[in-house]
């Protein structure tokens, strides 16, 4: 889990982005433990507190629980509703970002899907 | 927060004794001073090489036993008490040495905040380095010293000689008394005074060790009608030479001619003739109990100054 | 129980004022960090924490008066100074052996546990080590004793890149909790930033700000605007503002980012950022010098 942080949001929010990209793309499985704060806050080197902060977060969404004196666990279900969640949240806050872009950039969906058609194919990849 | 401050209290009662302390902080006052134990050894090897290269060349020449000359107790006095004298020099100028740089040395390289983060109060680790200087290195002096004046018998036992065992230990016993009050008693004004001088100045304690105090004998000559400086001045290098000199001859001569003793620095007074050696050394002590008192009080002034010196020491 | 507790502290060189009356109050568990430019009396206040120096106000460090206890203090508090007081005549096992000689929380097998994961070996001299494994050995000295304060003053100066992360890796990995404290400056700040979870400036021997991180991120927010926003964003009265490649960037505090966020680009500042904006830009940029 190492890697530079962005300057836009606060670390505990990247940190729990990067969890649930884990989560979504399989890396951590249901049922399966977090790193411990202790590792993760080492290896990151990030105060303990910001990824408590971090998992926390996940715990009040539902995606992670809390198992006194073991850990943090991927709750059962969590890949689908977080997979749900973020289809939700991509159409409600990125998709209108990217229409705007599209727009202003006077793109067309007919154009854009025809490069979405070629760039499938490796050889015409620009 | 009852955990924690159980925690507290059961540290704070888990302390190490100040022996413990000072015992470890003299040993890394050694690991650092290597010349402590390596000046005094050196010196006897010197002394040692040079019994070598006389051995090898009188080994040259027909033994002719019959004309050794027989070897009294005064000469066997005299040479042992010679290599004594040199060794004993070589003690306090290591000693010496070591005082005027260790409180430096410490603040110069920055060491000072190392050992400050440890739980060594300023009064045990100067206690440390006074151990050092008055303890320690006397007693590697004194027991080199002593292993040469075993070697040089057993060697001698199997010339011609006039003297008995126990006179020749006594002659010995005298003379290691008399270094050890130079080392550990008419040493300290000066280390503590050097002790003093590491701790304050930030360069050449040298300059400082040695200038300042002729400065001032220089000024009270030259700007005062008073001479009670260098009464003291001389009277401490006449009790420091009378300690560690070994010429003894012409005092047990003005002793058996029944002159009236001169002052205790003035010269050997007490030193006898070597067979009353061992009572002589008492005397000094009883006799010169002011003088070596002063030294030690002075001593102790400046050892305190340098411990609330280097409470406050900083890095430099 | 704060580990440290200071009201009114000060300390004065003849007639030059290092510390001129601060109050802290530092709880257990956190990582602070002390940020300030030279001279600032970041040192002055280390040194008046650790026992080095006599000072006016009251200061309790661990419960114990540190100047008067220095002694009892040392069994609760490690420091490092920075990387180069390690002795350089000394060899890394002697080190050891004089730390368990007088420190008695001081678990030599938990230094030599974490000294085997580096290429120390225990014959050496410090003077014969780099710079870096230097600070490898005091970290590990310092991380065997089982202090609850540790108190850090450039701990990684002149160390390389992978030195410097290493030493903050073995920190959070093999030191810190809950229980412990530790107190760092630091010219790095970005490398320190995101393990602090507060800091404090201090400038000419005063506390500018002392706050956690968490406050900090709540309260400043930078925002480019764009062109249209600009007047807009003025309005809503930005802290300071300058300009980046002609566009202007302001510093809000306390305005919410949801208000921010549509007007243009927002970023949460660095603790360097802030400082520097905090103290006022020209006093610390100026010409040539500016980064």
């Amino acid at each position: 889990m190492q890697g530079e942080w962005n300057d836009s949001q606060p670390i505990y929010r990247q940190l729990r982005e990067r969890v649930a990209a884990m989560i979504l793309d399989g890396t951590l499985r249901e049922g399966e433990a977090l790193p411990s704060v202790r590792q993760v806050s080492a290896e990151c080197r990030v105060n303990p507190i910001t990824v408590l902060k971090a998992y926390q977060e996940l715990v009040d969404e539902g995606l992670v629980e809390k198992r006194r004196g073991v850990g943090m666990f991927v709750a059962s279900g969590a890949s689908t509703r977080l997979l749900s969640r973020e289809r939700e949240r991509f159409l409600k806050e990125t998709w209108p970002e990217i229409q705007d872009t599209i727009r202003r950039l006077g793109l067309n969906a007919a154009a854009l899907l025809a490069l979405e058609t070629s760039s499938d194919n490796p050889e015409d990849a620009p | 927060m009852n955990t924690l401050s159980s925690k507290l209290t059961s540290s704070t009662s888990a302390r190490f004794s100040a022996f413990r302390l000072i015992d470890w902080s003299m040993r890394r006052e050694l690991w650092e001073y290597r010349s402590i134990i390596w000046g005094p050894v050196i010196g006897l090897g010197a002394v040692l090489a040079l019994y070598l290269v006389f051995l090898v060349k009188i080994s040259w020449l027909p033994t002719h036993s019959s004309h050794m000359p027989v070897i009294g107790l005064e000469e066997l006095r005299s040479w042992s008490g010679i290599v004594t004298t040199f060794l004993g020099l070589i003690g306090f100028v290591v000693g010496l040495h070591y005082s005027a740089g260790t409180l430096l040395a410490e603040r110069r390289e920055r060491t000072l905040l190392f050992w400050k983060s440890l739980p060594v109060s300023d009064a045990h680790a100067v206690l440390a380095k006074i151990a050092v200087s008055l303890l320690v290195l006397p007693a590697i002096v004194l027991a080199l010293a002593a292993f040469h004046d075993l070697l040089v018998l057993g060697v001698l036992a199997f010339l011609p000689h006039d003297w008995s065992v126990s006179g020749a230990l006594a002659v010995f016993g005298v003379q290691l008394g008399r270094t050890a009050l130079f080392l550990m008693v008419w040493a300290a004004p000066a280390y503590a005074w050097a002790f003093l001088v590491s701790g304050v100045v930030r360069r050449a304690p040298t300059l400082w060790l040695l200038g300042l105090p002729v400065g001032l004998l220089l000024a009270e000559h030259m700007a005062t009608p008073f001479d009670w400086l260098s009464r003291v001045a001389t009277g401490y290098a006449g009790m420091g030479g009378a300690l560690i000199s070994t010429i003894r001859t012409q005092t047990c001569v003005r002793h058996a001619a029944g002159l009236p003793p001169a002052p205790p620095w003035g010269g050997e007074v007490h030193g006898e003739c070597v067979q009353t050696g061992l009572r002589s050394g008492a005397e000094l002590v009883t006799e010169w109990g002011v003088p070596m008192t002063a030294c030690v009080v002075v001593a102790a002034v400046f050892f305190t100054l340098a411990v609330l010196r280097r409470r406050r020491a900083e890095a430099i | 129980m704060n580990c440290i507790e200071a009201t009114g502290l000060r300390k004065q060189y003849g007639k030059k004022i290092a510390v001129d009356g601060i109050d802290l109050g530092i709880g257990t568990g956190r990582i602070v960090g002390l940020i300030g430019p030279n001279g600032a009396g970041k040192t002055t206040t280390l040194d008046a924490i650790l026992g080095l120096i006599p000072f006016e106000g009251s200061l309790k460090v661990m419960g114990c008066d540190p100047w008067r206890e220095r002694e009892r203090l040392m069994r609760e508090v490690s420091f490092i100074a920075d990387v180069a007081v390690l002795p350089r005549w000394l060899k890394v096992r002697n080190a050891l052996d004089y730390v368990q000689g007088v420190h008695p929380r001081f678990d030599r097998s938990k230094a030599e546990r974490f000294l085997a994961r580096t290429d120390i070996p225990m014959k050496a001299k410090v003077g014969q080590l780099s710079k870096g494994m230097v600070a490898q050995l005091h970290l590990a000295l310092v991380m065997a004793i089982d202090a609850r304060l540790l108190v850090l003053d450039e701990p990684t100066l002149g160390l390389d890149i992978l030195y410097r992360r290493a030493f903050y890796t073995s920190l959070l990995n093999d030191y810190f909790d809950q229980e412990r404290t530790i107190l760092v400056t630091t010219h790095q700040v970005e490398e320190v930033q995101d393990i602090l979870t507060d800091v404090i400036f201090i400038d000419h021997g005063r506390i500018i700000l002392s706050a956690t991180m968490d406050d900090i991120e709540a309260r400043y927010v930078e925002l480019m605007p764009r062109l249209e926003t600009v007047d807009a964003a003025r309005k809503l009265g930005p802290v300071t503002e300058y300009a980046v490649f002609g566009r202007p960037v302001m510093l809000f505090d306390g305005v919410a980012r949801g208000h921010l966020a549509p007007m243009g680009e927002i970023r949460r500042p660095g603790i360097a950022d802030l400082f520097v904006m905090m103290m006022g830009r020209d006093r610390y940029e100026a010409p040539g010098e500016a980064a």
